[in-house]
């Protein structure tokens, strides 16, 4: 039941703008406007031995199925104790494909937009994930830190 | 018939005797049309003294009053009620620099901005807004000050007391009057009005009043005159009396004025010293006022109905240089459309003698106002004030990259809707036992305030770092606030009298003080919501943001504040009636005093907050005297020590230290010499020498600023022949260097300078 309304997301983010047309009225994660979100923890390695766990963070993952990218808008995340902002950072073109039970994800040499533009200092390399109705988990390197996430999905109202 | 030679016994025998005794003695009048020139003030008691709440004579009540007359107020160039605070004991109205507002203390009590603590009624018509209490005064038969919560009759804003000014009807005096003043900082003061009884039963008066001034304070940014100012007003009034029992009484009036700005002078706390007045943003105000009062006596055998009908329109815009100093900071424009409509019906008890005597009243007012008020940020002001904030937190990552804006300038607009009405029902009883006399009062007070706020802001940015192109950005706070309080305002008395020699008496009163809102501070709540907002767009988000986390509500709402006034005092006359002396003791206690705080940092408004309790203790005495035929001696003295008993403000506790703007010494001596019919060469020749003294006054919290005592010396010279009268005048001729008020904006301190030396001549004509 969750994999086909999975899917019937996945389908409605291909139709992009298609706002509350696929509205459902079961418990389903199906955001209207092809938004699904995640909430987990972060974990940074800190390259001198030690990581860094940002907890709760929220990871809002959209699908173009046109286009066959994902984008990851990833929420007020830190990636060090010591760093005195959090940031929205935004992943786009990163390519997914379906598989099994789930999607996966993958890029390379992506350059995030933060703070209004793109931010070359948090290049992301090889990026690669598993995305289910359920579950979310990736791993890559973050500029010159290595960073995995491991979430759970939540219902979340879409902006 | 004997009622009628009684009230006019008592009246005339209480302007005799007046607390400011009149200059002049009626049984030497052989003149007749001097008589009426100066029997006016006399007979114009009578009229007076129907008060609408109030008894004829307020030294028989249990109440703390001084009361100037007809010939005192003009002797004496009172013109404002600043002026005439002087005056009164325990009464501090200092020169606030506009006429936007006043700021009036009494015992402690007071107010800077919003809402006044003491209520101002002109012809029994209440003026709810501050913003009209700086009008023009002329023609004035007599104005009055009660000292101490009045709430119970009069309800709302007048927990300090309430001031009653009556002008002139054309009822009781009748004929011409027209003066032409002159003094130095080419100021011109022109009034005439004219008094008209066609018939028994209607009379009416037309007037008017026109003044200039060059001031006395320049600009040195520019050499500009500072604190220049002209306007004028007019007042039409009809009175008809179709019977003995039915009074209509309609006053309408008018009033204008145009001024410069503030006389604001930067303070260096180093070397205690004031820079001149320096700034190079324009400066003004700007005032257009209308009212009309219609006041319905309807006298029965045993009852005596009243109905008061008000309507007042006020329209006013101020522009302001807000930092005062030659930087290109940031200007504020604030203008305000009000419309009030009030309703007083009173019935109560006629007759003063009666063993029982009461009053029971409605009041209902609603009152409707629309605000402007754009902040507009300039070079230097968008660099120090809002991008020194932003970049601080942004360098603490990036040190090398800023956040920029395109414009040179932008507006924060600010847009704002504040409907009140309220409703009240009063009763007073005074019952009499022996030399005793009894008096409680109750009054509920319901009042339902809103505010509906836009505040809204558009500009483009944009990050040096990520951002090749400037990036539209807008930011809002649009919402709504109301209240309502029920009140209960009793009042109880025990007065004791001695007979001939006066009364005394004990009171016990509560006050209230209607809370508001902080519209002022709209524009730092928008620069902190935008500095919120812009990060929010670029997703940037601060652990320690320095951006402090609350609500609207909570910044912008301010409590009401109640008072508990304990006091103990008498009407004495001595000495055959030549002295009169009026003394009182009080000691009140405050609950959520509203203070007017500045904000610490560069911040750009000010606020209204409430202090958890102070108190306030002191006395006032005043003595009157005629000391020999045509010399009158006049002296009162008011102290009042107001303190905090419980007030954190978060940063400070100020428990113990002196409540600000309140001084804590006002005095007031005054002399004057008459002398009469100088052969043929003049009918009247007046000597009249003053003195004032206030202070000393702390101006913050924390105490560490404060104006020490200071004295002014006044004086005039009056000269009158037949119709003309002539008269030389002086005001603070020592030229006394004080400090009238005090200002904070962006960090800096500003005191506004107490007006130098000024001295003129008035020639009238009255037929």
């Amino acid at each position: 039941m969750k994999l086909k309304l999975f899917f019937r997301m996945l389908l409605c983010s291909m139709a992009l703008l298609s706002f509350a047309a696929c509205s459902d009225d079961d418990d389903s994660l199906f955001i209207e406007d092809g938004i699904i979100a995640y909430v987990g923890d972060v974990v940074v390695d800190q390259n001198d031995g030690t990581t860094y766990t940002d907890k709760d963070v929220k990871i809002e993952l959209t699908f173009d199925a046109v286009a066959n990218t994902a984008e990851m808008l990833v929420k007020q995340v830190k990636f060090a104790e010591k760093m005195p902002i959090r940031l929205d950072m935004t992943v786009k073109g990163i390519d997914f494909t379906i598989a099994g039970s789930g999607i996966t994800i993958a890029g390379n040499n992506i350059v995030p937009e933060a703070m209004g533009g793109p931010f070359p200092m948090y290049t992301i390399i090889n990026l690669s994930g598993k995305v289910t109705d359920s579950d979310f988990s990736f791993s890559m390197k973050c500029g010159e830190f290595p960073v995995t996430f491991t979430g759970k999905a939540v219902l979340t109202s879409a902006k | 018939m004997c009622r009628t030679i009684l009230f006019l016994t008592i009246t005339l025998l209480s302007s005799l005797f007046s607390t400011e005794v009149s200059g002049r003695i009626l049984s030497d009048a052989s003149d007749k049309k001097l008589q009426v020139r100066d029997t006016a003030i006399s007979l114009s008691e009578v009229a007076v003294v129907a008060q609408l709440k109030q008894k004829n004579d307020l030294r028989l009540e249990p109440l703390s009053s001084s009361v100037l007359k007809m010939g005192n107020i003009e002797r004496r160039q009172i013109s404002s009620l600043n002026d005439f605070s002087y005056y009164t004991p325990n009464l501090y109205i200092p020169d606030y620099g506009s006429k936007i507002t006043s700021s009036i203390y009494v015992r402690g009590l007071g107010s800077r901005i919003d809402n006044p603590a003491v209520g101002l009624y002109v012809d029994k018509i209440p003026y709810l807004n501050k913003n009209g209490f700086d009008s023009d005064l002329w023609d004035i038969m007599r104005m009055e000050v009660l000292r101490g919560p009045q709430s119970t009759l009069y309800g709302r804003n007048t927990i300090g007391g309430i001031i009653n000014i009556h002008t002139l009807s054309p009822m009781v005096y009748q004929g011409t009057r027209f003066s032409v003043g002159y003094g130095n900082g080419n100021s011109l003061n022109i009034k005439g009005s004219t008094y008209w009884k066609p018939g028994e039963k209607w009379a009416f008066s037309v007037g008017g009043n026109y003044y200039s001034t060059d001031g006395f304070f320049d600009n040195e940014y520019d050499g500009s005159d500072c604190d220049w100012m002209k306007g004028g007003s007019g007042r039409f009034r009809l009175v008809f009396k179709p019977g003995s029992r039915l009074t209509i009484d309609n006053s309408f009036i008018a009033g204008r004025v145009e001024q410069g700005g503030y006389t604001y002078s930067l303070y260096d706390a180093e070397s205690g010293t004031t820079a001149p007045v320096s700034y190079n943003d324009l400066c003004g105000y700007e005032r257009t006022t209308i009212s009309n009062g219609l006041s319905v006596n309807y006298e029965m055998d045993r009852y005596l109905l009243s109905s008061v009908t008000s309507w007042q329109y006020l329209d006013d815009c101020m522009t302001l240089d807000q930092d005062f100093t030659p930087k290109r900071m940031f200007t504020l424009q604030q203008a305000q459309n009000e419309h009030t409509v009030t309703q007083d019906i009173v019935l109560k008890r006629n007759g003063e003698n009666k063993r029982w005597q009461w009053l029971s009243g409605l009041t209902l007012f609603y009152k409707s106002m629309k605000m402007a008020a754009p902040v507009r940020f300039k070079q230097d002001g968008i660099n120090e004030l809002i991008l020194a904030n932003i970049n601080k937190g942004i360098h603490t990552v990036f040190p090398n990259d800023d956040i920029l804006f395109q414009e040179d300038e932008f507006d924060i607009f600010s847009n704002f809707k504040a409907p009140v009405f309220g409703a009240a029902v009063y009763h007073q009883s005074e019952y009499k036992v022996g030399r005793f006399a009894f008096t409680a009062g109750l009054r509920i007070d319901y009042e339902h305030s809103q505010l509906d706020y836009d505040s809204n802001s558009s500009l483009s940015y944009k990050f040096t770092l990520t951002m090749q192109q400037f990036k539209a950005f807008r930011t809002q706070l649009k919402g709504k606030e109301k209240r309502d309080y029920i009140e209960p305002l009793p009042k109880f008395a025990v007065q004791y009298s001695l007979k001939d020699y006066g009364n005394l008496y004990v009171s016990v009163a509560r006050g209230f003080k209607a809370g508001g809102y902080n519209t002022q501070m709209f524009s730092d709540i928008l620069q902190n919501q935008m500095q919120t907002d812009m990060m929010a767009d670029l997703g940037v988000y601060f652990d320690n943001a320095g951006i402090a986390g609350y609500t609207v509500g909570e910044v912008i709402t301010y409590k009401p504040e109640y008072s508990w006034n304990y006091e103990l005092g008498g009407h004495f006359n001595l000495w055959g009636g030549r002295l009169r002396a009026d003394a009182a003791l009080f000691y009140i206690d405050c609950t959520d005093q509203q203070l007017t705080i500045f904000p610490s940092g560069k911040t750009t408004g000010r606020m209204m907050t409430n202090a958890g309790r102070t108190r306030s203790l002191g006395g006032e005495l005043s003595l009157n005297a005629r000391v020999a035929s045509g010399l009158d001696m006049g002296l009162s003295y008011g102290y009042t020590d107001a303190r905090f008993v419980k007030y954190n403000s978060g940063i400070a506790d100020y428990k113990g230290k002196h409540v600000p703007y309140v001084p804590k010494n006002t005095l007031s001596a005054t002399a004057n010499y008459t002398l009469y019919k100088l052969g043929n060469f003049l009918d009247k020749l007046s000597f009249r020498a003053g003195y004032n003294g206030v202070g000393e006054i702390y101006w913050n919290e924390a105490n560490d600023m404060k104006q020490k005592f200071y004295s002014l010396v006044n004086g005039s010279v009056y000269a009158q022949k037949g119709l003309f009268s002539l008269e030389f005048w002086g005001k603070n001729l020592t030229g006394t260097d004080y400090n009238a008020f005090y200002f904070v904006s962006v960090g800096n301190t500003f005191f506004s300078k107490g007006k130098p030396a000024q001295y003129g001549v008035t020639l009238s004509v009255e037929f």
